[in-house]
C-alpha cells in the first residue's frame, strides 16, 4: 500500500536541505523514506536527528498508510 | 492550557507580572513557583547577539498537552504555564517562563521542576546562536556614506 508523506526539516537540518519541507509520493514506510531523504541530502548523516510521525517521536520503522506527516528534527535545544 | 505556548520574542517583565496578577484573583492559591529562563551572554563568543529560536509549533503543542496531563495527576497543582520565546531573544532577555501554582508551596516546587526538565528534553524547539560577523558595522556605515555621494550625481 503506498503512501504520501509530508516531509519537514527544523533547525540545523535546515541548513543541509536548503527546503523547510518537501513531499514524497509512493512511499510504504519510514525507512523508505529516510532513504530517500539521505540519498537526496546525503551530507544529513553526518548530522544527528530524531524522526517524528504524525508528530509523534518514533525509534523503529512504521508503516504508512495514506498520508502522513515525517519531521526530521535536530536533539531539542529550547529552554 | 490555551494555545498560548508561543510568544514571538522575548518575555516581558509586564507580560510575567500581568499574569501573576491575574492569578491573585484566585484566593484558593497558597504558593506560585515560577522559573525563568534568559539568554546568557556567551563569555568565548563576544560577538554572540542573541538565540534565535524555532520550533515545530503543532508538535509542540500536542506534547505540551500530554505534559500537562501528566503532571496534572502526579501533582495536586492549580496551574501549569509553560510560554516559550520564537524568533530572536538577546543576552539579559527572557525566553522561557514557567508558572506553577499550588495550594501549598511543595508540591509547587516539585512540579516546576519536572516541567522544567520535560521542556527542555522533550519540546522540539532549537536555540540557534546568533554571532555577529566582524565588519558588519563597518559595512552599514559605508553603505550609509556612498548613499548622499551617489545622490548629488
Amino acid at each position: 500500500m503506498n503512501a504520501e508523506a509530508e516531509v519537514l526539516f527544523f533547525g540545523v537540518l535546515t541548513e543541509v536541505t536548503g527546503v523547510d519541507a518537501l513531499r514524497l509520493w509512493d512511499v510504504s514506510d519510514t525507512a523508505g523514506v529516510e532513504r530517500i531523504i539521505l540519498n537526496r541530502y546525503p551530507e544529513l548523516r553526518n548530522f544527528t536527528y530524531l524522526i517524528a510521525l504524525d508528530k509523534q517521536l518514533i525509534q523503529s520503522n512504521r508503516l504508512l498508510s495514506v498520508s502522513h506527516t515525517i519531521a526530521f528534527m535536530p536533539p531539542f535545544s529550547g529552554g | 492550557m490555551k494555545r498560548s505556548l508561543f510568544i514571538h520574542g522575548p518575555i516581558s517583565v509586564a507580560f510575567i507580572s500581568a499574569q501573576i496578577r491575574k492569578h491573585q484573583l484566585k484566593t484558593n492559591t497558597g504558593a506560585y513557583q515560577i522559573f525563568l529562563g534568559q539568554v546568557k551572554a556567551d563569555q568565548t563568543k563576544q560577538n554572540m547577539t542573541g538565540i534565535h529560536y524555532t520550533a515545530y509549533e503543532e508538535m509542540a503543542l500536542e506534547r505540551m498537552a500530554q505534559i500537562r496531563q501528566v503532571l496534572f495527576e502526579k501533582y495536586p497543582v492549580r496551574c501549569l504555564h509553560v510560554y516559550h520565546s520564537l524568533g530572536m531573544v538577546k543576552p539579559g532577555d527572557c525566553s522561557l517562563f514557567i508558572f506553577v501554582s499550588a495550594a501549598q508551596s511543595g508540591m509547587a516546587v516539585d512540579a516546576c521542576q519536572e516541567l522544567l526538565q520535560m521542556v527542555k528534553k522533550e519540546l522540539p524547539v532549537w536555540g540557534k546562536e546568533i554571532i555577529e560577523k566582524a565588519g558588519f558595522q563597518w559595512n552599514i556605515a559605508l553603505m550609509k556614506r556612498v548613499k548622499p555621494t551617489s545622490g548629488s550625481i
